[in-house]
């Protein structure tokens, strides 16, 4: 899985939420290294939805503004929770190594704003 | 104005770069996150967000769906385009470069060998058609070197020891004018190669059945153009074939039954020729280049392979863009499962009966434009066209060869002519009544169509009984 799709998934591991709204996500939790655009944005989504990973939540006029809502569908939290099992998985096999060299102990891992090894933001809502 | 609404402005003019159906159902949400995501005082798009949406647009309009089939799919009409673009580009750099050698120098420097006439006029082959053969030319074997082209001069002679005599005498001219001769020993006592600067020359003594003589061969340079435009035309045309492949197939996924059905029943035996022509075009040219070994002029074998399989890619090509006019102006598949409504059926059941009198009436046309070509090629002589003087099967355009299918094309066209003049009129028993039943649910198109598609069905016995078409109709019976 690719990194902004990582992130825009992850992003939905949450309440529902609109286009601008998932760009804004994506950056907080990437620490601002990955800014998404438009084109991209929606060619993601449309990815998303023809593998069945998120779906039309609802839509809104806001200021005169069409806003549709996007969230994760049980197969997208599925693939976001293996994803996210791989990813720690790959991380532990990396501290040890560290670990093994005597050199720093990493707790947990973070990748972003998303902890592995000790808090999954915003996957526990989602799974619920 | 405000800034707002011209920045609205721009980004619905970026993203015209998406398909309209696409825009349909997307503008307004992605003007609004635009929108959303742009500080108050910006005027206009960055050019980020305007490449971004461009680069976006693209992609809806050209990128491959997922699915090994596609890429199998992309990748027979990326080669096939590939191919044609590389033949047709190595024939007008073929067509753009100087003459290989002219016929004046060739027989100048053969006088260098032979000082006397020749017996007939010299053999030209410059035709990079001719020279993928690497053929016993003429008669005589040329020993090496056959891709090159070459201009060939006979000069008969008694009998074999005449024959060494005159190669031996030639052999000691070109030595005595500066070339640079391979020794005529034991063995190689019937032919030597010869080079002076650019210039090769092979001089023979050659001997089939009662024709015995010396052969002079005079070779001329390889437009190095030739290759080069072939290598940029295939990889131009294979983007070009995978970018119509997803252009298509994204079509395809959104058509009705009848469309898809279309298109998969034009494309698929396209796609299965292609295949063939692809790998017997291929494998004989580098199965020709690879011959004694591999040299720099030997892409011009691959480049020469793929202009003789012209005819079939170009009739290729036009039936993959009669899938893609279909792609492109058939109806969308209706929405959300809806059948079509009954002025829809109507519709297009009126223009496949249509339909069924335009290919009758387009087959009769080939045929009558065929016999009228060949008449006007053969002078104007009717009477050996009506005599079997001119037989049609010698007449196939691009003539008769594997990797040419109008041969076999002209098969169903025959047909057309022959009894099509009976089925078309017999067809109106069923175009009639549909056109009286959908003429108020049905467009001036498509009544129009239908109408002129009925006028062929009476004008095709009317023409296959006029002199031109019954002269045709003797001519092909023959």
């Amino acid at each position: 899985m690719h990194e902004p799709t990582f992130f825009i998934l992850t992003s939905l591991a949450g309440p529902p939420l609109h286009g601008y709204a998932i760009i804004q996500t994506v950056g907080k939790l990437s620490d601002g290294r990955i800014t998404l655009r438009a084109g991209t944005l929606y060619a993601a989504l449309d990815r998303l939805a023809g593998d069945d990973l998120i779906t039309l939540d609802r839509e809104e006029v806001v200021d005169s503004r069409l806003r549709r809502y996007y969230r994760l569908t049980d197969s997208g939290t599925n693939a976001l929770s293996a994803e996210v099992d791989r990813m720690r998985r790959s991380a532990s096999v990396a501290a040890a190594g560290l670990r093994r060299l005597g050199g720093a102990t990493p707790g947990a891992v973070t990748l972003g704003a998303v902890t592995l090894g000790a808090v999954t933001l915003g996957l526990s809502g989602a799974a619920a | 104005m405000t800034n707002q609404d011209r920045l609205a402005r721009t980004y619905g003019g970026l993203l015209h770069a998406y398909p309209r159906r696409y825009r349909r159902a997307r503008r307004d949400e992605m003007l609004s996150t635009l929108l959303d995501g742009a500080p108050p005082d910006r005027r206009w798009p960055t050019l980020a967000e305007a490449s971004d949406l461009v680069i976006g647009g693209l992609r809806c309009h050209f990128q491959l769906p997922r699915g090994v089939a596609y890429q199998v799919i992309a990748l027979l009409v990326g080669m096939t385009v590939g191919l044609t673009f590389a033949a047709s580009a190595s024939w007008l750099a073929w067509a753009g470069s100087p003459e290989p050698i002219s016929v004046s120098t060739a027989t100048a420097l053969a006088h260098e060998a032979m000082p006397r006439e020749p017996a007939g006029g010299p053999v030209s082959y410059q035709d990079p058609r001719s020279l993928i053969l690497g053929e016993a030319a003429g008669g005589y074997s040329v020993a090496a070197a056959p891709e090159l082209p070459r201009i060939e001069f006979r000069y008969p002679g008694g009998d074999v020891a005449e024959g060494i005599t005159m190669l031996a005498a030639a052999h000691e001219r070109l030595l005595a004018e500066g070339w640079d001769a391979q020794p005529l020993d034991e063995n190689s006592a019937s032919d030597f190669w010869a080079s002076r600067g650019d210039a090769r020359m092979w001089v023979g003594y050659y001997a089939t059945g009662q024709d015995l003589g010396v052969g002079v061969v005079v070779h001329g340079g390889l437009p190095v153009a030739v290759p080069l435009a072939a290598i940029i035309g295939l990889l131009i045309g294979l983007v070009v074939g995978w970018l119509w492949t997803g252009w298509a197939v994204r079509r395809y996924q959104r058509h009705a039954p009848a469309a898809r059905a279309f298109m998969v029943i034009v494309t698929a035996p396209i796609l299965v020729i292609a295949l063939v022509t692809i790998v017997v075009t291929a494998g004989y040219g580098i199965s020709v280049a690879f011959t004694d070994g591999w040299s720099w002029s030997d892409p011009i074998q691959i480049a020469t392979a793929m202009m003789r399989a012209i005819p079939t890619l170009g009739l290729l090509l036009g039936g993959l863009l009669v899938a893609s006019v279909v792609a492109a102006r058939a109806p969308e598949g209706p929405e959300h499962g809806q059948p079509f409504t009954a002025a829809q059926t109507m519709r297009y059941g009126a223009r496949a009966a249509a339909s069924v009198h335009l290919l009758i009436a387009a087959g009769f046309a080939a045929i009558l434009v065929w016999y009228l070509a060949t008449l006007h090629g053969t002078g104007g002589d009717r009477s050996g066209m009506l005599t079997n003087r001119y037989d049609p099967k010698d007449h196939v355009p691009f003539g008769d060869s594997p990797l040419n299918p109008i041969g076999a094309l002209l098969v169903p066209a025959e047909l057309s002519f022959l009894i099509g003049w009976l089925l078309s009129p017999a067809w109106l028993t069923v175009s009639l009544p549909l056109l009286a039943v959908s003429w108020r649910s049905t467009g001036w198109r498509t009544r129009g169509l239908v109408v002129v598609a009925a006028l062929t069905a009476v004008a095709l016995p009317a023409l296959v009984f006029s002199p031109t078409g019954s002269d045709a109709a003797t001519w092909l019976a023959d």
